[in-house]
């Protein structure tokens, strides 16, 4: 479906992304990480058109993306490119047309979104008079509603509450399961581990790391241990390939450098005469990204 | 397709901008205005319930009155319509009714009028002119001449003025001109202002709410541009046909109005429309090129600014620059023959609000305006050509910067952030 294949832009003398590869295939679900500034949404404006790369190609089944490309896109940018003096319907039918929509068809669109997202009695208000998760449900359906085959989803669920970031997953659910390709991006990892299926993490410009999601946690040496059980702490930090030893309310967490080296804790741990629990879980996804994009991310 | 989207940019925005409420309310508001103005001396006749007042002179002169009769024809000749005067000979009354005038004239032709208030103009002249009268009758008896001598000596010679070189105008035509030159001048500001922060507010607009960043992907910055120009500047056209229909429709009611009112003394305003009716094509031609101009620099300065203090701000010498170009308009109505006038109607800024006044006046010949219009087509020509690609920078340009040092770093070629 979508693919970037070492694409490269500079800003003046600032290089905002560097060699930039990925692929993303119709039904799937791909994650693009990084702290403000890696890239992320450069490499968006690039795919929406907005700025042409100065190396590589981004092509759309095989075409470069160009204006041709564009009502197959669907885009909701990280800020809320809505235009706050228009109504709900003006906002809708305007984007809407942009997208190839005829008048009719975008009313129809916007008239099922709108119930949807239990907003229809916002149609005829201006975009300013609603909240900022109104305005966020408007900008999403905005995204969605010429049914595009590749969705771009900057931040999807800021300013949304719970209840409808469930309501925005079962909708990305859906698209998956139509056969649409999604990019997401989004600070929060557990959105990521829970949507996507793969992921690129850019630092600096670059693709640090890229890959299937639980293959980038396999291939992950760190490995962490869950044990319930009466230990001598002390002793088990000592052990070879032990990182960190937390303790928990009723457990202990154990961080070990390398999945080979969980069996020399698995020796100590049967020892103990109370051993009630000792589960070897692949890393999250944050563990990851720390590791991989370093303490710039924890102070973020 | 992508062409068709442009379409639809250039008609989105003309929607927006004439189906709103503001646009009729304020249409019909004109309208009612124009209509106003077209019959407003039928209107002021209509509300109009105080008769010319009528008054008493008592009248006095050192010829044992034997001209009081010859002073009452010659006031009552001279009134306007409607207006009655009594003229009794004065036997020492005092003035008691501010309708009441005492005239009292002296043998060396020196003449006191006496009120307890001021008198109307008209009515002051009718009085001084038929003491006028009066003298000249008492000095002919005097001097035994005939009343065609004494007339023929107290009329001044008489001039006849010859304009040989075709561009000098007499001074009735000098009015008229400078009254088209202002009649003409302050529209096409306030147009023009009104046209350019259009212009650049829903430029501003779109940017500051990163709305551009969607249209943007859908049509290109080039096209863009040109939508929210041609958008503007078809309905600004629009607003003129419909102010032009306005005037039509005003002076048609002239007539439903007479017929309730009556017919009134009007003013002739022939020589007005016909110089107005002459400056019309070059005022229109001029108009759509300045407006192109202004729009353009417009468009890419509000480009440049997310924010309303730098909108304000990066804005504020093009606005500048406008006043002073109606400035200069205004100054050149008075001295049109100057070279200052002349060069500074070909400077393309300033060419619409100065040169219309100048051919008016007959000061610009018609390859001054050929030149005139071929430095506008140039200037938009490059202006268009290095405007846009600033503009297509400009737009998606969010970086921290002052936003004069981000026009000047997209000016020069670098890509922002």
């Amino acid at each position: 479906m979508l693919e970037i294949i070492n694409v490269s832009k500079s800003y003046g003398p600032i290089l905002a992304v560097d060699g930039v590869s990925l692929r993303v295939q119709a039904g799937e679900i791909y994650g693009l990480l990084g702290l403000n500034g890696a890239g992320k949404t450069t490499t968006f404006r690039m795919i929406m058109n907005l700025f042409s790369p100065d190396k590589g190609d981004i092509l759309l089944d095989g075409k470069p993306i160009g204006y041709n490309e564009m009502d197959r896109i669907g885009f909701l940018s990280e800020d809320r490119s809505l235009m706050t003096k228009m109504t709900v319907k003006e906002q809708m039918i305007f984007y809407g047309r942009l997208k190839g929509m005829n008048k009719k068809d975008a009313l129809t669109a916007m008239h099922y979104w709108l119930d949807r997202f239990n907003i229809k009695e916002y149609e005829t208000r201006k975009i300013k008079e609603l909240s900022k998760g109104n305005q966020q449900k408007i900008q999403f359906i905005t995204a969605i509603m010429h049914q595009p085959d590749l969705l771009i989803l900057d931040e999807p669920f800021n300013g949304l509450d719970p209840i409808n970031v469930e309501l925005f997953i079962d909708v990305i659910r859906e698209f998956q399961q139509k056969g649409k390709a999604i990019i997401f991006s989004s600070h929060q990892m557990h959105h990521i581990e829970q949507f996507c299926q793969s992921m690129s993490l850019l630092r600096n410009g670059k693709v640090v790391l890229e890959g299937n999601i639980e293959q980038i946690k396999e291939d992950f040496k760190q490995k962490n241990i869950f044990i319930r059980a009466t230990l001598d702490l002390e002793y088990l930090r000592q052990l070879e390939g032990v990182v960190e030893v937390i303790e928990k309310q009723n457990y202990i967490e154990v961080k070990v450098a390398d999945a080979a080296l969980t069996q020399n804790v698995f020796e100590f741990v049967k020892l103990s005469q109370d051993v009630q629990m000792f589960d070897v879980r692949l890393p999250s996804l944050h563990e990851i990204f720390v590791a991989k994009v370093g303490e710039a991310y924890e102070k973020e | 397709m992508k062409k068709n989207k442009a379409w639809f940019l250039i008609g989105f925005s003309l929607r927006r901008k004439i189906f709103r409420k503001s646009f009729f309310i304020s249409n019909g508001i004109i309208l009612l205005v124009i209509a106003a103005l077209a019959n407003l001396d039928q209107i002021i006749s209509f509300f109009s319930t105080t008769e010319p007042p009528s008054f008493t002179v008592y009248y006095e002169d050192a010829f044992n009155n034997q001209y009081q009769n010859i002073f009452s024809q010659s006031v009552r000749g001279q009134l306007p319509a409607g207006q009655e005067v009594q003229v009794v000979t004065f036997t020492g009354q005092s003035l008691t009714d501010d309708d009441q005038l005492i005239i009292r004239l002296d043998g060396g032709f020196v003449a006191t009028i006496e009120s307890n208030t001021s008198i109307p103009a008209l009515t002051y002249n009718a009085l001084v002119q038929s003491l006028n009268q009066v003298k000249l009758i008492e000095i002919s008896s005097q001097y035994n001449l005939s009343l065609e001598e004494v007339m023929r000596l107290s009329t001044p010679v008489s001039v006849n003025r010859a304009i040989l070189v075709e561009q000098v105008t007499s001074e009735e035509d000098t009015l008229i001109q400078q009254g088209v030159a202002y009649v003409i001048t302050l529209p096409l500001f306030l147009a023009l202002v009104f046209v350019i922060q259009m212009v650049g507010m829903e430029i501003f607009e779109e940017k500051s709410t990163k709305s551009t960043e969607i249209i943007l992907s859908n049509v290109s910055p080039q096209e863009h541009l040109i939508a929210k120009i041609a958008s503007t500047n078809l309905y600004s056209w629009i607003q003129f046909i419909l102010f032009f229909l306005y005037g039509v429709f005003g002076f048609t009611t002239r007539n439903v109005v007479q017929s309730f009112v009556g017919e009134t003394a009007g003013v002739d305003v022939s020589g007005y429309v016909q110089d107005i009716l002459n400056v019309l094509p070059l005022v229109l031609v001029l108009y759509l090129l300045t407006n192109m101009i202004y729009s353009l620099i417009m468009a890419v300065l509000a480009a440049t600014a997310y924010e309303m203090e730098d909108f304000q701000k990066i804005i504020s010498p093009l606005m500048i620059t406008m006043v002073v170009g109606f400035y200069i308009g205004l100054f050149v109505i008075f001295v049109p023959d100057t070279t200052f006038a002349v060069i500074m109607a070909h400077i393309p800024l300033f060419s619409l609000m100065i040169a219309p006044a100048l051919w008016v006046n007959g000061v610009l010949r018609w390859w001054n305006i050929a030149i005139i219009i071929t430095i506008q087509l140039a200037t938009l020509f490059v202006l268009y050509r290095y405007g846009a690609k600033t503009y297509k920078q400009a737009i998606l340009d969010y970086s921290g910067q002052g936003v004069f040092h981000r026009l000047w770093k997209i000016i020069r070629g670098r890509q922002a952030a």
